[in-house]
């Protein structure tokens, strides 16, 4: 009788419903079966129209007992619906079953989370930077090398003339350092030769 | 039409002693399950989509953070006791599927499950439209969250280098380094400069015109035209520029006669090396051999001390070698540049000699140079300091300054030949100061 039934209504009306509304009315029918054979043994066997229809109850349900709790908050003069008026509402609408095993739930929760809010309001330790204070040394050194590579060259110059390959291996700190020495004759220069120096000098302050 | 009987006769039959210990065993393996929960991180039916369900009839609603929590606990205890309910429903029937039949039926048996009655009729309806429904439920996948983490890039050393060179390049032309102890400060950040041959000439000449102004008026005005015109017509005898010197000398007084002479000596510490250049291109001998023959004898002493302080100061550069040739490569691209302006604007017959010289032999010739600078500089910033002391005692407190503060001790080092060390203190400083301002 019942497969008679479905092809008989295979033909009539298809646009009754809206996919998006469709979707956010209905708990997804696979967690809804999963939670349906936990319940069973292991050698029974769910139709999808069964699955369907538990589907459509389980969020009926929702409704119901949330539509209770909102109508008391309400009444209350209360925004928010909570744990309590759950409860409540499945006393009064008659699901006392539920109440025991859910009031424990419902403890059990608000324990663990309030050890969770102690832990999370940690504050975390603040980093330290080493960057900054590796970039002095080096900074440091590479002034110093100039320096000391002039004075080497100075010294050896005088007493033992270099050889090819040592000289042109001494060649670049040798020269940078050199170089440093002539910028304070440049500048000299262009200050007592021409009347332009007047802006040079005031950009040099 | 027996579905119809069926579910009327239900509510009549009452449930046998074993479906009541079924439900009875039922509540209360729930209650044992609950008591051993100890994690409320996994739900089987995702809050999202609770909440739109709880959404949906009502519109928005406020809730504790326990409330989807709790409703997810609650409906799962529903669809499990409806499910029972459902599957003992079957067996009366002699069935191991459950069908839609057979959760009607249950809904029917149960007094609290009085609110799905509606459902009921609502489902009979749909019941002729079963493929239409099919299509549309789809069950809800979360996606998943990808963050991806944001790295700063760290300032290598070679990007600060990188940083440092071209604003020296870019400052050198416009520079004025004003005529005080300070300006070791402002030397430093000239790196990429003209070649050392020239400056060292020019700077020779800069100098004497700045020493003779702070002592006479007079002498300021008649010198500068004596000096750039014989130096621009007799540049290839070395000879001419040293009796200069010696004139300069003269003129300033008795009391500076020491300190000029080791200026003389200095000079002369240069001569040895610029001979060997002039005899491949063709320039007078004899008179820059006599030259350096004479002063070497005065200067004697001189030397002694430059050598002495030269190799105290050896230890300083030996660590750090490695570091300052990093920046080599950009050095000669701006030294070339700025060479070549140099030579164009301060002395044009200069371009020949010291052109082909560079060419010839430039390592040589860049060593030989390099050496006679340093002990230059050192025995200018010497007389300078004598000047500014006991020439004109009033402009001391425009010079004070931690550079002098650092000098002043070496009056009594002087002594000693110590004075190269206070002035590489000082260039320590002036370093430091520079990498800061860098930085």
């Amino acid at each position: 009788m019942p497969d008679s039934d479905n092809d008989e209504s295979g033909g009539p009306s298809n646009a009754d419903f809206s996919s998006p509304r469709e979707q956010d009315r209905f708990l997804p029918i696979a967690n809804v079966s999963r939670i349906m054979k936990k319940a069973l043994p292991a050698n029974a066997k769910i139709s999808k129209d069964g699955k369907e229809t538990v589907q459509e109850c389980v969020s009926e349900f929702i409704s119901f007992i949330t539509g209770e709790a909102s109508d008391k908050c309400q009444r209350e003069k209360r925004k928010t619906i909570n744990g309590d008026d759950l409860l409540w509402a499945m006393t009064t609408l008659g699901f006392e079953d539920y109440v025991e095993p859910l009031k424990l739930y419902l403890h059990k929760f608000r324990e663990l989370e309030g050890d969770k809010a102690a832990a999370g309001s940690q504050p975390p330790p603040p980093p330290s930077s080493t960057h900054n204070g590796a970039g002095v040394p080096v900074g440091y050194g590479m002034y110093g090398a100039g320096g000391g590579s002039g004075m080497i060259m100075m010294m050896g110059q005088p007493m033992y003339p270099p050889a090819a390959s040592s000289g042109y291996s001494q060649q670049p700190p040798h020269h940078q350092m050199s170089m440093g020495g002539k910028g304070g004759a440049y500048g000299h220069c262009d200050g007592s030769s021409s009347s332009p120096s007047g802006l040079r000098r005031h950009d040099g302050l | 039409m027996d579905r119809p009987i069926n579910i009327r006769t239900s509510p009549r039959t009452p449930l046998s002693l074993s479906e009541q210990q079924t439900i009875k065993e039922f509540w209360r393996k729930k209650q044992e399950e609950i008591e051993a929960i100890e994690d409320f991180g996994e739900h089987t039916i995702p809050v999202t989509c609770l909440k739109k369900v709880i959404c949906a009839k009502k519109g928005k609603m406020m809730m504790t953070s326990d409330t989807p929590t709790f409703m997810t606990k609650a409906c799962k205890i529903f669809v499990q006791e409806l499910s029972l309910s459902a599957w003992m429903c079957a067996n009366s029937h002699n069935r191991s599927i459950v069908l839609d039949s057979d959760i009607a039926e249950s809904i029917a048996s149960i007094e609290s499950y009085g609110f799905l009655n509606d459902v009921l009729c609502a489902h009979l309806e749909k019941y002729k439209s079963d493929t239409h429904l099919q299509s549309i439920k789809n069950p809800h996948h979360n996606r998943a969250i990808n963050q991806s983490p944001t790295y700063l890039q760290p300032l290598s050393h070679q990007y600060q280098m990188t940083q440092f060179i071209p604003q020296s390049t870019r400052y050198c032309p416009f520079i004025h380094i004003p005529p005080t102890l300070p300006q070791t400060n402002d030397i430093h950040m000239h790196l990429p400069l003209p070649l050392p041959p020239i400056t060292y000439m020019t700077k020779d000449l800069v100098f004497f015109e700045k020493g003779i102004s702070n002592n006479d008026d007079a002498i300021d005005l008649v010198t500068p035209p004596q000096l750039l015109p014989e130096a621009l017509s007799n540049i290839p005898n070395k000879c001419y520029m040293c009796n200069i010197a010696s004139t300069d000398t003269y003129c300033v007084g008795s009391a500076k006669t020491c300190n000029f002479i080791a200026e003389d000596g200095d000079m002369v510490f240069h001569f040895p090396y610029v001979p060997s250049k002039p005899f491949q291109l063709s320039t007078s001998l004899p008179m820059t051999n006599g030259g350096c023959s004479i002063y070497t004898d005065i200067t004697e002493l001189n030397h002694i001390k430059l050598k002495v302080t030269h190799i105290e100061k050896s230890t300083y550069g030996i660590n750090p070698e490695a570091t300052f040739n990093v920046i080599d490569g950009q050095q000669h691209a701006g030294d070339e540049t700025t060479a070549a302006n140099h030579m164009h604007t301060e002395h044009g017959e200069l371009d020949a000699e010291f052109v082909t010289t560079t060419n010839a032999n430039a390592d040589d010739n860049n060593i030989n140079w390099d050496e006679v600078d340093m002990a230059s500089d050192s025995m200018l910033m010497e007389f300078w300091r004598d000047v500014m002391m006991k020439e004109d005692p009033t402009s001391l407190p425009d010079t004070i300054s931690t550079n002098d503060t650092i000098l002043d001790p070496s009056d009594m080092l002087e002594l000693e030949g110590c004075c190269d060390d206070s002035y590489l203190l000082d260039d320590v400083m002036s370093n430091t100061s520079n990498d800061v301002r860098h930085g």
